[in-house]
């Protein structure tokens, strides 16, 4: 059998094309392809070449259209046993070539050549082309003449045109002997044998038939010849006689070729039309051209020859002349019936190039599988063949069979697709469509893939090609592992390592082997270095910007529109940057990856490779770091690995497309989840661009950056170094501040940062930051207390609550080696988050506030025990001793309180160190014409400390007296008398809001004052938050502390004249006593009533006496004291904030205690005073009654 | 005799679903691995000849070697393909038609098993008339069955 046969192949001129001398072969190839051009050679243009010597036999001869065919067999080919059957089979002509500057000697050339030619004895025309020779040789050859022809050296087109001409003159030479020959032949007559014929002993009967047959045969090779010189009218004629005769003798070998011969002939005749009609009738003789020579088998000689590959080729022709995909099923029976009579062929070579053309048909249909199935069978039977080079067809076979299995290498798969590939996988983000997913698994039938790429491995190893066998069992490994068995495994990773052993090192091939690599994630800028872009036209230019980080989400773009759909990655040129893959070896073997780094085509990064041990089973995470080294985008699909001794990218989106494949159950296993490795969100690439060198600000804590640790409320400095680590200098920068607990940070130093710009490389300032301990959370006092036994001293700085500083800071808007001409994009700023780490501890905690009400009378006295707003310059002289302070808290005897409270502050004390606690009362100095406070000209008044020690608790007394109001105004009240509904609605309604807005005020603004400050041990300071357990624990009786009562009362001895002797010398003599009066003797006194409302107040006043027992002494019958002047019923009216004297005299008649009490009955009752009193009926009468003073009688004795 | 069969289901996606290699003959592997590729290669033909007929069960579709590939195209274009070397079609085809059978049973039991899946309150809110439309659609053809599997493929992470 032959290969690439078809119909038109009987009308082919065979010529044996044979290298002359020493021919490099590129240049054999190149001349070669410049003969080939020259297959066709029309009859018209060789008539110049041709001469008739006598009348040619071939009468039919189209001069104008027909044309000779040539089929040049480089290296020649042997001599066929069928060559009388099929004239076509014949070498009929020799064409040596020569390439002269490698075979200078021109005679060796010449007797090669006739050397060569000896072997082809049907040889009809012998030429030797000479290309390029030299001047002498030109000149030695023209001389030479005879079949040497020599191309003298000139341009391409002048040389094929040389050549076209010699091809010509051999077309034209051939002609002619075909003549010779068809004539000689009708006339002489030869012996036409082929195998097929006895050759043994010839009986007389076979002699006979065999002399009847010599007829029909010779009519036949006749046709053949007329076919071959182009003249198929001719050929036709010849075959029909011979048809005639063969049917006659039953001659069906010689039959069946003269009616293939006829079919070629009525093929060339019809110049290459197509039609139905001639499709059927081509179709119709073929059948019985195969059917004839089916029918020509004989028995006898079945074991040496078989006219089953003549049959067998007819198929074949028949189903290349019909191969259309319209014929599909016709042409698959053909081929089908084809493959079948393969076991019967004898030579093993007929069979593989029956397959071979069977695959290429198949092929040419569009049945790839058919045709890889058929392809492998090819390659088996060059594997059964043992020598390398059978080896070398098989791999490329077997190469060619990838595609329909689905096993390619990547390095098929053409380059174009690929890039629009990771376009689409990265545009959605990984998310593919279930179809999409679906078509790149699709034909996995794992069985076959694995034989296939096992032969491939085989037939490489045998063919001696490294690279090959590395590759088929990386992909092999890398795709069937599960189905491999560990020692499996184990020798395709050693098959990986011996052929990595025949590479020279650096090899790369283009199919991965081990490990999968995924991408893990970007790890974000760390805070220190985080990437603002920069908005030139604001002042605060980092506001607005994007994230620079890949979350959609961060809490510093709150409530910002996020426009930019697509993340983005900014790296910095020189800046080092980290990326986390997430390696896995699935594998029986431990697995060392020699180097591995992150493959980054946009040549503007560089990666720094690292060495990994993986072993059995196992996945890791490892960082990947490089630098970018210029500005532009940076693309990073995978990681390039050095591994099993040869070099290849792993891609990370095969691997997303594997692990998407197995999550929907396409592909056997996915090699992360069988090591054990979590589920992984899909990650995908981010956009990354590489900006120019910005300034780097590099923070630390002076004296270490720890957490500081802080009792609840205390306030420290912190100090915070920034340096500059980058290689630009800082020119702009910014603090705020962020993150919880802001009020903690109660000043940054922003006029030191701002000084020290700009901050040069290498350069450093150090900004003080003032810090104050917020207060634990009810539920961060829980966890710590469950927690405390563990001891986790820092947990509170870890878990956020700390505040930030942010520091925005840019460098120049320009960057000075660049030209201005790009200076519209302004090189982005940076932000450095600088955590402030703060660990609060709880510190003295607040149990309670209380009111506590205190009614310790006053000592009548010369001095009023005066309103403060009155005197208090004197009063403050007379006690100029006294230190203010004292004044608050100890309590002057003959001042007396009328209704002191007190606010009781109970604080307790769990930590295992001693506070103190200094409680401060901010005092009012502002207006102080009317105002309440005792010092006016104090700013602050303090109490002594307090100690409190470990797990004790302590209280803390805070007088309230001085925040009473001068004045009772209807103000505060309008609420409670808009509650009778007097006032009318809408005014009131009005003036409460503007009232309790003020009443909250003046509460807030007590509040304000009172300060408990703690100081524990040397460093440590702060304040107690009280604010809330304060304005808790007064909000109920807010009105007594605030208001004062509508009347005051008091007594004192009145003052007979300017100075009263008596009294000047007690005061003398006993200061202590002062004040004190003497029994029988009369004593004068004066009642002082001041009206504290705004309005006049009428009112019946009354004064009584009271003894040590409680007892009434001024009236009834047991009366100890005697009185002149009224006592009881006095009317009086009090101006508005105006005070009266009222003036009786008292006789005591025993020494002793007494106290004096006043009251009285307001007559004429307004809302205000109503209010004050709580009352709700108009006609119930108001009474008011003073403090209770004590008088100290002293005996005359 | 029936020395070799080879039975295999393959899906629309060309993708082997079950394989079972039947029969007396020796189970050497490679003769295993030649009736794969013979099944594979046929697929080809099966391709073009299913398009070609009105019935599921396409007889002798190809052959190699003395081996015979019958095969049964579903209406969802999933098939089943049997090589064998003896001539039995009506065997063949009834053994087809029962394996096709048991298909759509196990397919409704992946389906029945993935609807379990469901959040019982979408199960039971779907209401007997949705359920029972659904299943109408299976039995009726599995060509369905892709769409069903979409629609119920982002439930399958449950």
């Amino acid at each position: 059998m032959e290969p690439d046969v078809s119909i038109e192949t009987s009308s082919m001129i065979r010529v044996a094309v044979l290298p002359i001398g020493e021919v490099p072969p590129p240049i054999l190839r190149d001349y070669v392809s410049m003969l080939a051009r020259h297959r066709k050679i029309d009859l018209s243009t060789i008539s110049s070449f041709y001469t008739e010597h006598q009348k040619s036999p071939f009468a039919h001869q189209p001069w104008d259209s027909g044309s000779l065919r040539f089929k040049f067999m480089l290296g020649g080919s042997p001599p066929s046993p069928w060559e009388d059957f099929q004239s076509n089979r014949k070498i009929l002509a020799v064409i040596g070539i020569c390439h002269c500057p490698s075979s200078p000697d021109l005679d060796a050339v010449v007797e090669q050549f006739s050397a060569a030619c000896k072997s082809y004895s049907s040889a009809l025309v012998q030429r030797c082309f000479a290309f390029f020779p030299s001047d002498s040789q030109l000149e030695d050859g023209s001389k030479r003449g005879g079949n040497l022809i020599l191309f003298p050296p000139s341009d391409r087109q002048t040389q094929e045109f040389h050549l076209h001409t010699m091809m010509q003159d051999i077309a034209a030479s051939l002609l002619m002997e075909f003549e010779k020959w068809v004539l000689q032949a009708e006339s002489a007559g030869t012996i036409l044998k082929t195998p097929l014929d006895s050759q043994a002993s010839l009986s007389s009967e076979e002699v006979i038939k065999a002399k009847k047959r010599r007829l029909g045969r010779a009519q036949k090779t006749i046709g053949d010849y007329c076919l071959l010189a182009g003249s198929p009218v001719d050929a036709n004629a010849h075959y029909s006689t011979a048809l005639e005769l063969a049917r006659l003798t039953g001659d069906y070998f010689w039959y069946a070729g003269a009616l293939e011969g006829s079919v070629c002939a009525l093929l060339i005749d019809r110049m290459g039309q197509k039609d139905t009609v001639l499709e059927e009738e081509v179709k119709y003789r073929y059948n019985s051209v195969i059917l004839h020579y089916r029918k020509s088998f004989i028995q006898d000689n079945a074991q040496r020859v078989s006219p089953l590959s003549f049959e067998l080729e007819a198929t074949l022709k028949l189903a290349r002349f019909l191969c259309r995909r319209e014929l599909a099923k016709e042409v698959v029976e053909f081929l089908t019936t084809a493959a079948d009579g393969a076991k019967s062929l004898i030579d093993a070579s007929d069979r593989l190039i029956l397959y071979v053309e069977i695959a290429r048909l198949f092929g040419t249909l569009g049945y790839q599988r058919k045709a890889a199935f058929f392809s492998r069978l090819v390659a088996q039977l060059y594997l059964q063949q043992e020598n390398r080079l059978a080896a070398i067809s098989a791999m490329q076979v077997l190469a060619m069979t990838t595609k329909a299995y689905r096993v390619q290498s990547r390095a098929s798969i053409s380059k174009h697709s690929l890039p629009n590939e990771i376009g689409s996988s990265h545009a959605d983000g990984g998310k593919m469509h279930h179809h999409s997913v679906v078509s790149l698994f699709e034909s996995q039938w794992s069985t076959l893939q694995m034989v296939v790429l096992r032969e491939i491995l085989l037939s490489a190893v045998r063919a001696g090609d490294p690279l090959a066998a590395w590759s088929a069992a990386a992909r092999l490994l890398r795709s069937y592992y599960p189905l491999i068995t560990p020692p499996g495994q184990n020798g395709l990773a050693s098959a990986l390592a011996n052929s990595a052993d025949r590479l020279p090192s650096g090899t790369r091939c283009a199919d991965p082997a081990l490990p999968f690599i995924r991408l893990h994630s970007f790890p974000l800028h760390p805070s220190q270095m985080d990437i603002v872009k920069r908005n030139p036209a604001r002042e605060d230019w980092w506001a607005g910007s994007a994230p620079s980080g890949p979350f959609i989400y961060t809490p510093f773009t709150k409530g910002e529109p996020n426009d930019s759909s697509k993340q983005e990655l900014i790296w910095v040129v020189g800046e080092p940057v980290q990326v986390l893959v997430e390696l896995a070896n699935p594998c029986g073997f431990d697995l060392l990856v020699d180097s591995i780094y992150l493959s980054a085509h946009s040549g503007n990064f560089d990666a720094f490779p690292i060495s990994v041990n993986l072993p059995t089973n196992s996945s890791k995470v490892i960082t990947l770091s490089g630098i970018p080294t210029s500005v532009g985008p940076v693309t990073i699909p995978g990681c390039t690995v050095h591994c099993f001794g040869v070099i290849t990218e792993h891609l990370f989106r095969d691997v997303d497309n594997l692990l998407l494949g197995a999550a929907q159950g396409l592909v056997l296993s996915d090699p992360f989840r069988c090591c054990g490795s979590a589920k992984l969100r899909n990650v995908s690439v981010p956009n990354i661009s590489v900006v120019p060198p910005l300034p780097l600000l590099v923070s630390h804590v002076v004296g270490g950056d720890g957490a500081v640790i802080l009792y609840e409320g205390e306030i420290r400095d912190v100090w915070i170094s920034l340096a500059n680590a980058g290689t630009v200098p800082v020119e702009q920068a910014h603090i705020s501040l962020s993150g919880k607990n802001q009020d903690s940070v109660i000043s940054v130093a922003h006029e030191a940062l701002k000084s020290a710009l700009p901050l040069k490389p290498g350069a450093e300032v150090t900004i003080p930051v003032t810090l104050k301990a917020w207060q634990l959370g009810l539920v961060d006092l829980d966890t710590n207390t469950s927690k405390s036994g563990s001891g986790s001293m820092g947990r509170q700085s870890k878990d956020g609550s700390s505040p930030m500083l942010l520091i925005h800071y840019t460098g120049p808007m320009a960057n000075p080696g660049e030209s201005t001409t790009n200076g519209s994009v302004v090189p982005p700023g940076r932000r450095l988050v600088v955590p402030l780490h703060v660990c609060v501890l709880q510190g003295l905690s607040f149990v309670k506030a209380r009111l506590l009400s205190m009614e310790i009378p006053a000592h009548v006295g010369e001095d009023l025990p005066r309103p403060v707003s009155v005197e208090n310059s004197s009063t403050e002289k007379v006690n100029g001793s006294a230190s203010k302070t004292d004044r608050l808290v100890k309590i002057d005897p003959y001042r007396g309180s009328w209704g002191l409270r007190f606010l009781e502050l109970e604080l307790s004390n769990p930590t295992d160190v001693v506070f103190e606690i200094s409680v401060s009362v901010q005092l009012e100095n502002s207006n102080s014409k009317d105002s309440l406070s005792v010092d006016c000209n104090a700013a602050e008044l303090g109490y002594p400390k307090t100690r409190i020690d470990r797990d004790y608790s302590a209280r803390v007394l805070i007088p309230l007296e001085h925040f009473k109001l001068p004045i009772l105004d209807g103000s505060f009240l309008v609420k409670d008398s808009q509650a009778d509904g007097v006032t009318s609605g809408r005014s009131s309604s009005f003036s409460e809001k503007n009232i309790k807005a003020e009443l909250n005020a003046s509460i807030k603004n007590l509040i304000s004052r009172i300060k408990v400050r703690w100081q524990s041990g040397r460093n440590s300071s702060g304040e107690l938050n009280t604010k809330d357990a304060i304005q808790a624990a007064l909000q109920t009786s807010i009105m007594d502390i605030l208001l004062p009562d509508p009347l005051t009362f008091g007594f004192r001895l009145a003052k007979n004249g300017s100075e009263s002797p008596k009294e000047s010398n007690i005061q003398v003599h006993t200061p202590g006593s002062k004040g004190s009066v003497l029994a029988h003797d009369m004593t004068p006194m004066e009642v002082l009533v001041r009206n504290n409302t705004k309005e006049m107040i009428r009112m019946s006043l009354s004064i009584t006496c009271r003894d040590v027992a409680g007892e009434n002494c001024v009236e009834g019958n047991k009366a100890t004291v005697l009185w002149a002047g009224v006592l009881n019923g006095i009317t009086v009216e009090v101006p508005p904030l105006q005070e009266i004297k009222h003036y009786f005299s008292l006789y005591f008649l025993v020494p002793g205690e007494y106290t004096l009490v006043a009251a009285a009955v307001i007559a004429d009752t307004n809302e205000i005073l109503r209010a004050r009193a709580k009352t709700d009926s108009p006609d119930e009468p108001i009474f008011c009654r003073g403090p209770p003073f004590h008088v100290r009688v002293l005996g005359t004795a | 005799m029936a020395g070799t069969a080879c039975f295999i289901i393959v899906s629309r996606n060309n993708i082997p679903i079950y394989e079972a290699e039947v029969g007396s003959a020796l189970k050497k592997e490679d003769a295993a691995h030649q009736h794969h590729f013979i099944l594979h290669a046929a697929l080809d033909i099966v391709q073009d000849l299913a398009w070609t007929t009105s019935a599921m069960f396409l007889k002798g579709a190809d052959k190699f070697d003395g081996l015979v590939v019958s095969v049964y195209v579903t209406a969802g274009h999933t098939r089943l393909m049997l090589l064998h070397d003896s001539r039995n079609d009506d065997g063949i085809k009834s053994f087809f038609q029962e394996v096709h059978e048991l298909y759509i049973k196990v397919y409704h039991c992946l389906c029945f098993s993935v609807m379990q899946s469901f959040p019982s309150s979408i199960r039971f809110g779907m209401g007997l008339a949705l359920f029972r439309k659904i299943w109408m659609l299976i039995l009726c053809s599995d060509s369905n069955y892709s769409c069903l599997v979409i629609l119920l493929f982002p439930f399958r992470e449950f």
